[in-house]
């Protein structure tokens, strides 16, 4: 239904996007700010996420 | 040869300046209070990306663990000893040493890199190659990528010949990746493909889809841990194969009257290990007078338990595995995080950036005790300090 629905999205012009460049509006933007957090929820969880990279079973923690 | 040297610098450094550059250093605090059970991390990290030529940039990053943690070297041991203050302590230092190369062409972008990390117990070689292409007038991108590590654990040599229920732990890192003859290393690797789908919604609004699979081999137990099994204890012994998918979904929407968006995602999680998990986070994203800007974040998180996890082995075991992980057991946690961050053209830097950040957990382990102690109350709070500049 997701899927279908994003399929589905109106077509932004360029002269519309103004607050589509807002960098808080851009996924990734905050990657530096978020890679201490990540790391720790890496080791601190046993579900994975989907945009992390980390792998590997050494539980040397 | 000196004058060679200084010569190439100089032609590099030349480049460098030419082009557009981007330089951030990082340092990052950890600590973890389980009552007597304190692990603390602090973790430098820098990155640096150059754009060498229109459309073709390479980037190197180096970052570091400075890790200090008491590991309770028996879990689940008899009620006569007391695991927490006999937990002895461990320190140790990780380094891990990073290149890469991006090209872009129209809508296309290409990644590589490979990134080496060590510290006196584990070494890890990993691959990244994504693509991403926008399409759509920008309003649509498809990223696919792979991700290859193979890693080398420290181990004991004598557990080579031995049954799963007779092996012991490794009791430091003394003589790993030495020709210590008790020593030996044990292979991991690790394959990660994901796909990634950003969708312009609105004017105002942002959705992003990820999936991931990945597939790790090898051995996947902590060669530090043993659990009591009732007569003896012994390293603990997981399953060496684990597959695993996960999927997000994250939306963003732009508030114009406020200056601020607001974000909200979802990701679960399933393994062939029986863990399965579930995670929701909001953030609130403002902008601020005098180029600041503020994020406020709340994120819960839960996960049931692997089926070979269990608290007592000696009286009800689960098969052939057995595990001292309480990340293996079913756990939830809360998190809630601010950040602050400012940003803005100084002299002849296109961008001057100073971010900090700071994120507190709690982490409830109901099932998890240690012998008959249970596991003291679990915080964990990580700050982040960020300088970073572009050219």
């Amino acid at each position: 239904m997701l899927l279908a629905a994003l399929c589905g999205c109106a077509h932004v012009a360029p002269w519309e996007r103004e607050l589509l460049a807002d960098p808080a509006m851009t996924f990734g933007s905050e990657s530096e700010e978020d890679a201490a957090t990540g790391h720790a929820l890496d080791y601190r969880e046993g579900g994975v996420r989907a945009e992390s990279t980390h792998g590997g079973g050494c539980g040397c923690r | 040869m000196g004058r060679a040297i200084a010569a190439l610098l100089g032609v590099v450094g030349s480049t460098a300046l030419a082009q557009d550059a981007r330089v951030e250093a990082r340092t990052s605090w950890f600590h973890e209070s389980r009552g007597p059970l304190r692990a603390s991390a602090i973790s430098p990290a820098v990155t640096a990306d150059v754009e060498v030529v229109p459309s073709v940039s390479v980037n190197a990053q180096w970052e570091a663990d400075v890790v200090s943690a008491a590991t309770i070297a028996i879990v689940d041991s008899p009620a006569d000893v007391d695991v927490i203050t006999s937990a002895t302590r461990m320190e140790d230092v990780r380094h891990a040493l990073g290149a890469g190369l991006m090209v872009q062409h129209g809508g296309l972008e290409l990644r590589g890199g490979y990134t080496y990390g060590f510290e006196r117990d584990y070494r890890s070689h990993g691959v990244v190659l994504s693509t991403r292409l926008d399409v759509r007038d920008d309003t649509t991108s498809f990223e696919l990528m792979y991700a290859g590590a193979r890693d080398a654990v420290c181990g004991l040599r004598e557990n080579d010949a031995l049954e799963p229920t007779e092996r012991g732990r490794l009791p430091g890192a003394d003589g790993c990746f030495t020709r210590d003859a008790e020593r030996t290393t044990r292979g991991v690797s690790t394959q990660t493909v994901a796909a990634q789908w950003i969708q312009v919604i609105r004017a105002d609004a942002i959705a992003r889809i990820n999936v991931s699979l990945r597939h790790e081999a090898g051995f996947l137990s902590s060669p530090y841990r043993e659990v009591w099994l009732g007569p003896w204890s012994a390293q603990e012994h997981h399953p060496d194969q684990r597959s695993r998918g996960a999927l997000g979904v994250e939306l963003r929407w732009a508030l114009a009257d406020i200056r601020s968006v607001i974000g909200g995602r979802i990701d679960a999680s399933h393994d062939d290990w029986g863990v399965s998990s579930v995670s929701g986070e909001i953030t609130w994203r403002a902008r601020l007078p005098a180029h600041l800007r503020l994020r406020a974040r709340v994120r819960a998180y839960r996960q049931v338990s692997a089926f070979f996890y269990s608290d007592d082995y000696a009286n009800a075991p689960r098969g052939k595995y057995f595990t001292g992980d309480r990340e293996l057991s079913a756990m939830c946690s809360w998190l809630g995080g601010l950040g602050l961050s400012w940003e803005r053209a100084v002299g002849s830097l296109d961008a001057l950036r100073i971010g900090l950040s700071a994120d507190l957990a709690r982490a409830d382990y109901p099932d998890f005790h240690y012998g008959n102690v249970a596991v003291p109350d679990g915080y964990w709070l990580v700050g982040s300090l960020i300088l970073g500049g572009s050219l």
